[in-house]
């Protein structure tokens, strides 16, 4: 049998986007389908991006969520550090 | 329909002292046609033009606007009383608007979510602009000429050459002066109505509760991590929203914290980034124009506050990303945990903000461990207590498997659950809370204990691929 994982969109911005030298991706989880997993997908692919990662926050379809999260196929994923500029 | 004018106590004179008109009519152009054919003077006074009120006219039907209703056109009843409210009062009351303020906000006063009623809450309120720069030149700006009444400035900086591509407020030969001071000039020739209250000082945990009480609503337009989460939580500990950006290159984000209401910036953000990471304005460069539509933004929110109009943007972080030409809006929820606005917050009184983002350190060499030591270490099964210090909400995510959890803000009443000879390996996020900790700890006889260098982070990247918790 083939897995079928579930694929979502991430995004990411400010510095996210400058350490992952791409504004978005489109990245497959397999089961769990939670933040954590995503988490390490995308530190897979970018692992440039773990000196950040304890300091972004993560919004799923808009709306900041927590690892118990669970993704549907079709998500939207912001990664979004906080800048500092003024 | 036989209906009464008011006529307040400043225009009596032009009706022969008389208080109060009675004639037929059925809008309240009607009864105003009679009642300036019956006294011209008052034409000029009233109208502009032929059949415009004058701006800083109000009238009131039963008390209620007639710019909610039908304007001019509005229906009288038999026994309705129309009121005339000129909004000029010489030599009155500080909230009353002069005749310069009438002409110069004319285009809020004919606006009813403004009208003379909200223009006079604008000069009545107080703005503290933290961060004379990028942002708060443009915020600044835009609440000067809208008629705050009061604008506070905080900055310590001088003007340099670098700022004048984004900071339009000042120019060539300002480079060298003090930003509050110019800033001070240039606003009160924007409108000299407004008092603007200079801060040439660098805002910290000694003078941020005194300055910050003194206004309605804070405009947070500084430019670096410590004094941002200082503005946010003397805000916190005093009750004052603050209006929110932060900028990065071609990107903004800008929010409204407001006690009470909605979440906090720690809320959004509980521990600032590991020092150095993340770029500033003069490390990481910034589209000029940028700031300005974030600063704007601020303006326009900090306006809506004071007015009490609009859906204010709490609980919502906006981004703006100047490249895509898009705006998007996150929801944030208060954390109910946050250690400054959550229902049992473990800060009481402002902290050592330079410390909590981790700067300005000058570590010892036998105050810090690396993560590959200490994992050998608990490898050879040495006898070690390893001290997660961070605050409970973080520490559900990732943590060091057998930790034991005394938050950095506890240590010091928690030492009694140490045992003093046992080496302690203390740990947080990025290192800089763990190494305060570690001073604290010396400090009370627990001369072995270390710094775990780096934090969970360097951790979990080097050590362990285990660490992911839950």
């Amino acid at each position: 049998m083939v897995p079928t994982g579930v694929r979502v969109k991430v995004l990411y911005w400010a510095q996210a986007r400058e350490l992952a030298g791409t504004a978005s991706d489109s990245l497959e989880l397999h089961d769990p389908a939670d933040i954590p997993a995503l988490m390490e997908a995308i530190l897979e692919k970018h692992p440039k991006l773990a000196e950040l990662r304890q300091s972004m926050k993560i919004a799923i379809n808009g709306k900041i969520g927590g690892p118990e999260v669970r993704l549907k196929e079709g998500d939207e994923v912001a990664l979004l550090p906080p800048v500092s500029g003024g | 329909m036989k209906v009464r004018i008011s006529i307040p106590g400043t225009i009596r004179q032009r009706v022969g002292g008389k208080g109060e008109f009675v004639t037929d009519a059925g809008t309240v152009k009607e009864a105003m046609s009679a009642l300036v054919s019956q006294y011209p003077d008052l034409r000029d006074y009233l109208f502009s033009g032929e059949e415009r009120l004058r701006n800083f006219i109000n009238m009131y039907v039963n008390g209620d606007d007639i710019r909610t209703m039908g304007g001019l056109d509005t229906k009288l009843k038999d026994g309705d009383t129309i009121i005339i409210v000129p909004s000029v009062a010489g030599g009155g009351p500080e909230s009353e608007l002069t005749l310069n303020e009438i002409m110069r906000y004319d285009r809020h006063l004919i606006m009813p979510e403004v009208g003379v009623n909200g223009q006079k809450k604008l000069k009545a309120a107080s703005v503290l602009v933290v961060g004379v720069g990028g942002l708060g030149t443009p915020a600044a700006t835009y609440l000067a000429a809208a008629g705050v009444g009061r604008i506070g400035l905080v900055d310590f900086d001088r003007i340099e050459f670098s700022n004048l591509h984004r900071q339009v407020l000042y120019s060539e030969e300002d480079v060298g002066k003090s930003k509050v001071e110019v800033a001070r000039t240039r606003l009160m020739a924007v409108n000299p109505n407004v008092v603007i209250e200079t801060y040439p000082v660098r805002l910290d945990s000694s003078n941020a509760l005194d300055i910050i009480r003194n206004y309605d609503v804070i405009l947070d337009g500084t430019d670096n991590f410590p004094t941002r989460y200082l503005v946010n939580d003397a805000s916190v500990l005093v009750g004052k929203p603050v209006v929110h950006s932060s900028i990065y290159r071609f990107e903004g984000q800008a929010s409204v914290f407001m006690p009470g209401r909605g979440p906090c910036y720690r809320c959004l953000y509980p521990e600032p980034p590991p020092p150095g990471l993340v770029p500033s304005c003069a490390e990481g460069g910034v589209f000029g124009v940028l700031p300005s539509v974030m600063g704007s933004i601020q303006a326009v929110e900090s306006l809506k506050l004071i007015l009490g109009v609009g859906e204010p943007l709490i609980g919502r972080l906006l981004i703006f990303d100047a490249l895509e030409m898009q705006f998007r809006e996150l929801k944030v929820k208060k954390d109910p945990s946050c250690p400054i606005c959550g229902s049992n917050p473990s800060i009481k009184a402002l902290i050592d903000y330079e410390e909590f983002c981790g700067l300005n350190r000058n570590i010892n060499s036998d105050e810090e461990i690396e993560s590959d030591l200490l994992q050998s270490w608990l490898k050879e099964g040495k006898r070690v207590e390893i001290l997660d210090v961070r605050e409970p909400y973080e520490n559900q995510i990732w943590q060091i498997p057998g930790a034991k959890h005394i938050p950095l803000s506890q240590l010091r009443n928690r030492l009694n659950e140490l045992d003093p000879n046992v080496p302690v390996v203390a740990y947080c996020q990025v290192g800089s809370r763990s190494l305060a900790a570690v001073r604290l700890l010396k400090e009370k006889g627990f001369g072995t204990a270390k710094s775990l260098r780096g934090g969970i982070d360097a951790w979990a990247v080097k050590a362990d691929q285990s660490v992911r918790g839950h």
